[in-house]
């Protein structure tokens, strides 16, 4: 295996197939020899037989045509970039509109951001196949023959069109009854407002938008929105990186990534971080220079109108099937709310309660979202815990030893706790929960994670088993949790998990009670 | 009702994001990259005239897919007398794994940038010379000294370290 960094010297290479083993050296030939024209017949019926029956052949067929493709176009670029600057001025005024079409676009947006906060590759790399895409549309003479019929004083107009897909509605609510969408419509956007309902939409730079009403928002450009109220998910591919959501006091930043944007009418903004990161500033904070702060997965702030510093948001209330969240601390479930001790002000990490969320595949910690709870192998999943309230925690805690987490339940319920079977079980646990044995996993993790002493799989991946513990809460109100941390043990091991379900009608004598 | 003016926009738009991914879908059914090139603009202007057929909401892609797909067995089909022309099913399966990995293709050219320049230098120069329009590998072969099986051999190498490359890259980044 070459070094990352290495150059690499194709004279000198003696074991093609030694990486690429899934092939044999003649299937290689094969496809070289058809990407290149100089197959024979007889090759060429063999190279069919085998597209024909060989799926593992044909992915990799396919996959070194689409390589040879981008180096034609790698090579096209070097011969336009020559052309382009011996012979077209991108700043002449003839072809302003196609620069101020491009400059407009989503990409351009993605580039400005990433060239001052990610890493020079990133950057170059998302400049360089934008400006294939333009080297060879500007050569391309569909292209300019589109845009020598197109009037160049309503290009400025026509693209400050959003286009959008709308992928699901739901009772979308105006007070005129004036939108009339339905699933798979193309709609422009430009100046949108809603009283009630939600929908799914997915606009032409493939970033994917739940907005939750009541909501009124403006579109710039596909790459730039500003919500002056409402609710919103966002998916953002590595297409639209950059996509930024503006709100009364903030400018909330996409680095790549699942995030949500709440603005009150009042002007308050919540942002959560559900995969990735984004970078949030106050748009009325001028004394810091209007510094970015980074969110990762699973933090979450307050930007307050009235309150210069940004507050964490230390619960979040999410949806278990659709994209939609909330902030507020009410709520349906067994668990209506959440909260814990955490004081110090950099940490943004938030509970989340998801109701009936528990399960199979179900995510944990909110600050890990690639970890999901498993059956252990040659078992179920506890029926017990399925469609559970589920309660994710933060791994970011498991070393916290004053930690105290508080549930505020509705009614008499079961409430379990996972603790990583490495852990030593806190005096907390033992003395008002019981081990069922029963064991759930978490996983997977990479080797750099919290796996020390675990053993990986065969593929690699590493799983932690987790002891399920339980205790029947009898009473409406506040349970707390501690850390699981216990005095005189190296901390070694995760965060637990939390799930609260309904009291079965049966054994319910079995169960611990809370005291 | 949508002005003619902003249909184009939208079409340009969504073309020129489309463009690669469309260009290395029509590559891998059409045996030669000069007969790919051909095909390719035929497919921009049909996407244009059809244009009017894409507004129930399909993915751009898909629909430009199905588009280039058709055209391009279109194309081979009037071709089919030659000999490097596949048969109807093979094309059809080619076809049909070209568009599943359609998104994996999209993360493969963009970490190819970062492949090409691990390269040395001259295999750079090397790559863009033989892949340069109407290039032609015997004379390219000559002007560097060689025969044009070693220089078919010393490409192919390329093209492998550069594939191996690129999932490389996309396994560390959690791409692929």
């Amino acid at each position: 295996m070459n070094n990352d960094n290495a150059w690499y010297d194709p004279s000198n290479d003696e074991r093609l197939n030694s990486s690429q083993s899934e092939l044999t050296d003649r299937q290689w030939l094969l496809i070289q020899q058809y990407a290149d024209q100089s197959i024979d017949a007889a090759g060429f019926e063999l190279l069919e037989e085998l597209l024909q029956t060989d799926n593992r052949f044909r992915q990799r067929f396919v996959d070194y045509l689409a390589l040879d493709s981008s180096l034609q176009v790698d090579s096209a670029l070097a011969a336009a970039n020559t052309t382009i600057s011996s012979e077209v001025n991108l700043t002449d005024e003839s072809l302003a509109p196609i620069a101020a079409l491009v400059q407009d676009d989503a990409e351009f947006s993605k580039i400005r951001v990433l060239e001052k906060s990610s890493p020079k590759s990133s950057s170059r790399r998302s400049y360089y196949w934008l400006a294939a895409n333009i080297a060879l549309s500007i050569v391309s003479p569909l292209f300019l023959w589109l845009y020598s019929t197109s009037k160049s004083d309503s290009l400025d107009h026509d693209n400050s069109i959003v286009w959008a897909e709308i992928l699901e509605i739901n009772n979308l609510t105006t007070a005129d009854n004036a939108i009339k969408w339905k699933k798979g419509d193309w709609v422009p956007l430009r100046d949108l407002m809603f009283s009630a309902g939600e929908t799914d939409l997915r606009l032409d730079n493939g970033v994917t938008l739940s907005l939750e009403g009541p909501l009124h928002a403006e579109f710039n450009s596909g790459a730039d929105m500003l919500l002056h109220y409402g609710r919103l998910s966002a998916e953002v591919g590595e297409n639209a990186k950059g996509f930024t959501v503006r709100t009364a006091t903030s400018e909330v930043v996409d680095l790549g990534t699942r995030f949500g944007v709440s603005a009150s009418e009042a002007g308050d903004t919540d942002v959560v971080v559900f995969e990735g990161e984004v970078k949030v500033r106050r748009n009325n904070d001028y004394t810091a220079d209007r510094a970015w702060t980074t969110l990762r997965s699973g933090e979450a702030i307050r930007a307050a109108k009235k309150n210069k510093e940004l507050q964490r948001l230390a619960r979040v209330r999410l949806s278990k099937n659709k994209k939609l969240w909330s902030s507020v601390s009410s709520g349906s479930g067994l668990v209506i709310d959440v909260t814990d001790n955490v004081t110090e002000p950099e940490f943004r990490h938030y509970l989340g309660v998801v109701p009936q969320g528990m399960g199979q595949g179900a995510q944990p910690f909110s600050d890990r979202p690639g970890a999901k709870w498993q059956a252990v192998p040659g078992e179920s999943f506890p029926q017990e815990l399925e469609s559970a309230d589920l309660v994710r925690t933060f791994l970011a805690d498991r070393g916290d030893r004053e930690l105290e987490i508080s549930l505020q339940l509705s009614e008499p319920c079961i409430v379990y706790v996972f603790l990583d079977t490495r852990r030593l079980a806190p005096a907390w646990l033992e003395k008002a929960f019981i081990d069922t044995g029963k064991r759930i996993r978490v996983g997977p993790w990479p080797a750099s994670g919290p796996v020390r002493g675990i053993e990986p799989r065969s593929d690699g991946k590493y799983f932690i088993d987790c002891a399920v513990w339980q205790c029947r809460y009898d009473k409406v109100g506040k349970l707390t949790l501690g850390s699981p941390f216990v005095k005189g043990t190296e901390n070694q091991g995760l965060m637990y998990g939390v799930a609260v379900g309904p009291v079965p009608q049966s054994n319910v004598d079995l169960q611990r009670q809370y005291q | 009702m949508e002005s003619e003016d902003s249909r184009q926009i939208r079409f340009l738009k969504l073309y020129t994001a489309h463009e690669l991914a469309i260009r290395a879908f029509v590559r891998t059914l059409v045996p030669a990259r000069d007969d790919a090139h051909e095909v390719m603009q035929e497919v921009a202007v049909v996407l244009w005239r059809k244009f009017g057929e894409y507004t129930t909401g399909e993915d751009f892609r898909r629909w430009a897919f199905s588009v280039a797909r058709f055209e391009a067995l279109a194309w081979l089909r009037d071709r089919a007398r030659e000999r490097l022309v596949f048969n109807d099913e093979v094309l059809q399966l080619v076809a049909d794994e070209a568009d599943r990995r359609a998104d994996r293709h999209h993360k493969q050219r963009e970490a190819l940038e970062d492949c090409l320049e691990k390269l040395l230098p001259q295999h750079r120069e090397l790559l863009q010379q033989a892949y340069a329009p109407g290039a032609r590998i015997d004379q390219l072969a000559q002007s560097r000294g060689q025969t044009s099986m070693s220089l078919y051999k010393m490409l192919h190498r390329l093209r492998i370290n550069l594939l191996e490359c690129t999932e490389r890259l996309m396994l560390k980044e959690g791409l692929a």
